[in-house]
């Protein structure tokens, strides 16, 4: 591999100099760290949007805002969140950087294309960060008809924003999609293709089928705010439940966007930190790919109590329970690559386990509520609330701590301090379960989501709750603090610290700007850690 | 009487009939999740210990293993479809065998306060009265102009949303005498977490004394909600002709016949012969064909429907006759009642 190494000094990140060179660039991995920096400052935003949130739930009544701030401070938190980090997060920020150094080619096969998502991306984020400007919105990141068509105009600039990142969104998967079958590696087969391409193929599949029904649905909310076109609003003679099918056909998939990059993430992490190939290879990539299929017809689980009808109800229930299956064989297999492993217990690997530890409980009460009966009592209260936490954020958060310090050599060329590394992953993962878990019982008593004011008996689950936030908010102030310490005084990475067969660990760390200085061959898969040593 | 439900309490006292299947379910669940949470993270903390990396060690074990892989995608499948059988089996007691002589009771939500109207034409708001141990069918809907709402009761895991414009049903039958917290469990702005009620249950005495329009004494809180109904009840239907009928004089079917009468339907729909439109006695619960061969139910929904949309689906044999759309000309409450009448004519 020596013949790899990079010029001295020259690497993609010094490597041409200037703003411009970084506004312009039409380099994936420089395109991937604008996505990095940008996600990183919304997920900051809609923490503080969280803590405030959760500050505000610390007693019954009125603590430090009024009803209406706090229904803005939730419905920010939540839309920020979503549209703009935990979508964004893993495929459009880490995904680019590392796809095409994990395929071995120079750039992703659309390069002009990628900073054009990106600048799209930024300005319908732009947009949902503006609607501030013009009295916030109060709907919930949901935008239920016909709440949302009858309260202030704001919430139409922000389904605006969704409908735009929409399209960086489809327009990065076309990208990917293209990356994946055409500028692999001479030698990468489909059987030596990285589970983490795998997972970002079946991503870019949703992004690509299930966003433009998103579009559709707000452009009809748009026609009837300004056209008074009765769609959704009954008043008008429209159905609002039809929105609810619309708009849960795309965010269903939308939670699976979420969740498998993540899944594609640890796929690379187990491995390498358990020095054994993984487990089941084409189960796991099948699986992926089961996923994201039964994703688009799970939707009306969403809608056990909207009034939508029994049968419906009957068949959504059956297939969501189909769910549990490949996400089950994952977990398991996930075990058994570990099993007999020589498990080093890194940074990336923590955050692996502490993926397994929350998507697990996260999948459980996923069963639990597609479970028709159970989701009537359980349906809109905390009880979902935690669930999707423990998913969304115990499933893509994990996995993107897992995989930015994972990564992180490579990108920067710098190792982070990894006690102060183990310190954060304590206050994140403890105070997630700190957060979170008291949740699932204050929702099976019976408190509802959203609320504002709750009676006396939540009083002890919501201070827990509240406590556990600002561990959370520790331990990123924890990672912030050392990641950015390292860009500046951190030890030098070697090419490949954690001893890996991905061909990304094969180039310097961090990448000259043309990835590769001498075109890879592929020869192993990317797992055999039994046949080849890294 | 004990105060909170099973498994250390961390769900509300069981006070309903079907309450009791949905904890017995809830029971079975909570087993399976322990069960597997037990199966994955006692190999996590085994392997962690056990194959620490060491000095001289080296990594072992398969990397495929057929038969392993069978088990663990079959037994899970046969788990999930038990638990799927099972879940479908109590939402059909929960929601879908409504007996059939439940009381009936109209839930009409607004933004923030919940209004009852009952069969005998009383109204309520914030306080549903109900006996104990008789089944209870609950018609909801919410204002045309309003929102979404969602009403749950967590003591009988009782939750239906309140659409404007649409009908949804469900029932319970309350086991325990009481007052029996309501949430409103779909965000609907401001108010949403003040949008609180209670169901009161009265024994059989007590319902006697509240039917015949008589002062009871209402019975204590159960379970949930230390709540006190706040002394500025929030405003009846007040455009309603209804809101004067808050003693329950007349019932809410004859209020219905009067508003038939009153406001022109009889013109068309007397039955009589020469009628201009369908003759609507006994058509409730039966299907009729429509112009476009189609069959529909005459429910509830249809009735609501075919009043304040008459051209959306008319009746075989009625083509071209143009009844006018009587949308925003009844009030809600003034449609349940319509809806009640027409249930009720033989």
């Amino acid at each position: 591999m020596s013949s790899t190494t990079a010029v001295a000094g020259k690497n993609y990140l010094t490597d041409p100099k200037g703003i411009g060179s970084w506004i312009y660039t039409l380099d994936h991995k420089r395109i991937g760290l604008l996505y990095l920096v940008s996600v990183l400052f919304f997920f900051l935003v809609g923490g503080i949007f969280a803590l405030l949130v959760r500050l505000e739930l610390w007693s019954p009544g009125q603590t430090v805002m009024s009803a209406d701030t706090y229904n803005k401070a939730f419905t920010y938190h939540g839309t920020m969140m979503v549209f703009m980090v935990i979508i964004p997060m893993i495929p459009a920020a880490i995904g680019n950087f590392v796809l095409p150094l994990m395929l071995g080619a120079k750039d992703v096969a659309f390069p002009r294309l990628n900073l054009l998502s990106y600048y799209i991306f930024m300005a319908g984020a732009l947009l949902g960060v503006g609607t501030l400007f013009f009295k916030g919105v109060d709907t919930g990141w949901t935008f239920y008809t016909p709440y949302s068509t009858k309260t202030g105009s704001a919430a139409a600039m922000m389904v605006m924003a969704a409908f735009v990142m929409g399209f960086s969104s489809i327009l990065t998967g076309l990208n990917f999609i293209t990356t994946i079958h055409k500028l692999r590696a001479p030698g990468q087969g489909w059987t030596k293709l990285p589970l983490m391409c795998w997972a970002l193929y079946a991503t870019s599949l949703l992004q690509l089928l299930a966003t433009p029904v998103l579009a559709l649905t707000l452009c009809l909310m748009a026609m009837e705010r300004v056209f008074n076109i009765g769609i959704f609003d009954p008043a008008l003679g429209g159905d609002p439940v039809l929105f609810q099918h619309f708009f849960w056909f795309y965010s269903h998939p939308a939670v699976y966007i979420m969740v498998l990059p993540a899944m594609g993430v640890i796929n690379e992490v187990i491995p390498v930190f358990s020095q054994k190939p993984i487990f089941g290879y084409k189960a796991m990539a099948l699986a992926v790919f089961g996923i994201a299929a039964v994703a688009f017809i799970v939707w009306g689980h969403h809608m056990f109590t909207s009034g939508q009808s029994a049968t419906a109800g009957f068949i959504f229930s059956l297939i969501t329970m189909f769910v549990a299956i490949p996400t089950g064989i994952k977990m398991f297999s996930w075990l058994a690559t570990m099993y007999k492993g020589t498990l080093r217990f890194q940074a990336p690997m923590l955050y692996a386990y502490a993926f397994l530890f929350v998507f697990l409980i996260g999948g459980l009460t996923g069963v639990v509520l597609a479970t028709m009966a159970a989701d009537i009592h359980l349906h809109d209260t905390y009880f979902v609330v935690a669930h999707f936490h423990y998913v969304m954020v115990g499933g893509t958060l994990m996995g993107f701590m897992a995989g930015i310090h994972y990564w992180w050599p490579k990108m920067f060329g710098k190792m982070y301090s990894e006690g102060a590394a183990k310190l954060a992953w304590f206050f994140v993962f403890m105070g997630f379960n700190v957060t979170f878990f008291p949740q699932f019982i204050a929702g099976s008593q019976g408190m509802p989501r959203r609320y504002y004011d709750y009676v006396a008996e939540f009083t002890i689950w919501n201070q827990v709750s509240t406590v556990g936030s600002w561990m959370i908010g520790v331990g990123f102030v924890i990672s912030a603090i050392y990641l950015m310490a390292s860009l500046v005084g951190g030890r030098k990475a070697s090419d490949n610290p954690w001893q890996a067969l991905g061909l990304e660990w094969q180039t310097s760390s961090p990448p000259p700007t043309e990835n590769f200085l001498v075109d890879p061959v592929v020869t192993h898969g990317p797992y055999d850690y039994d046949k080849v040593a890294a | 009487m004990p105060m909170s439900g099973g498994l250390w309490g961390t769900i509300p006292i069981a006070a309903s009939e079907a309450a009791h299947a949905w904890d017995a379910l809830w029971y079975f669940l909570f087993a399976v999740c322990v069960v597997f949470f037990v199966i994955v993270v006692v190999p996590m903390v085994w392997f962690a210990i056990a194959y620490r990396d060491k000095p001289g060690r080296r990594a072992s074990g398969p990397s495929h293993n057929l038969p392993l892989e069978v088990i663990w995608t079959a037994i899970p499948t046969v788990i999930v479809m038990v638990i799927f059988v099972w879940g479908w089996l109590v939402y059909k007691k929960m929601e879908l065998d409504i007996p059939p002589d439940a009381m009936e009771v109209h839930v009409v939500a607004q933004r923030w306060s919940w209004s009852f109207q009952y069969d005998d034409g009383r109204i309520t708001t914030n306080q549903l009265f109900v006996p104990v141990n008789k089944p209870v069918k609950l018609i909801l809907t919410s204002k045309r102009e309003d929102v979404l709402h969602s009403f749950f009761v967590p003591n009988f895991r009782v939750k239906k949303d309140t659409v404007p414009g649409m009908y949804t049903t469900t029932w319970f039958r309350a086991q325990i005498v009481g007052q029996h917290q309501i949430f409103c469990t779909e965000y609907c702005g401001t108010g949403h977490s003040a949008m609180l009620a209670k169901v009161v249950v009265l024994d059989e005495e007590n319902w006697k004394l509240w039917k015949w329009g008589k002062d009871v004494e209402l019975p204590p809180a159960i379970g949930l909600g230390s709540y006190q109904l706040p002394t500025t009840a929030a405003s009846l239907d007040a455009t309603s002709t209804l809101a004067s009928n808050k003693q329950g004089t007349v019932s809410l079917s004859k209020e219905g016949e009067k508003l038939f009468q009153t406001r022109g339907c009889v013109a068309c729909h007397s039955g009589a012969a020469g009628s201009i439109g369908p003759d609507l006695h006994g058509v409730f619960g039966h299907e009729v064909e429509l112009t476009d061969g189609s069959k529909v139910l005459v429910d509830e929904n249809y009735i609501r429907e075919s009043i304040l949309q008459p051209q959306k689906k008319v009746v075989k044999g009625y083509e071209g006759v143009l009844m006018p759309p009587y949308m925003g000309q009844f009030t809600d409450m003034e449609l349940n009642a319509l809806v009640s009448y027409l249930k009720e004519l033989k």
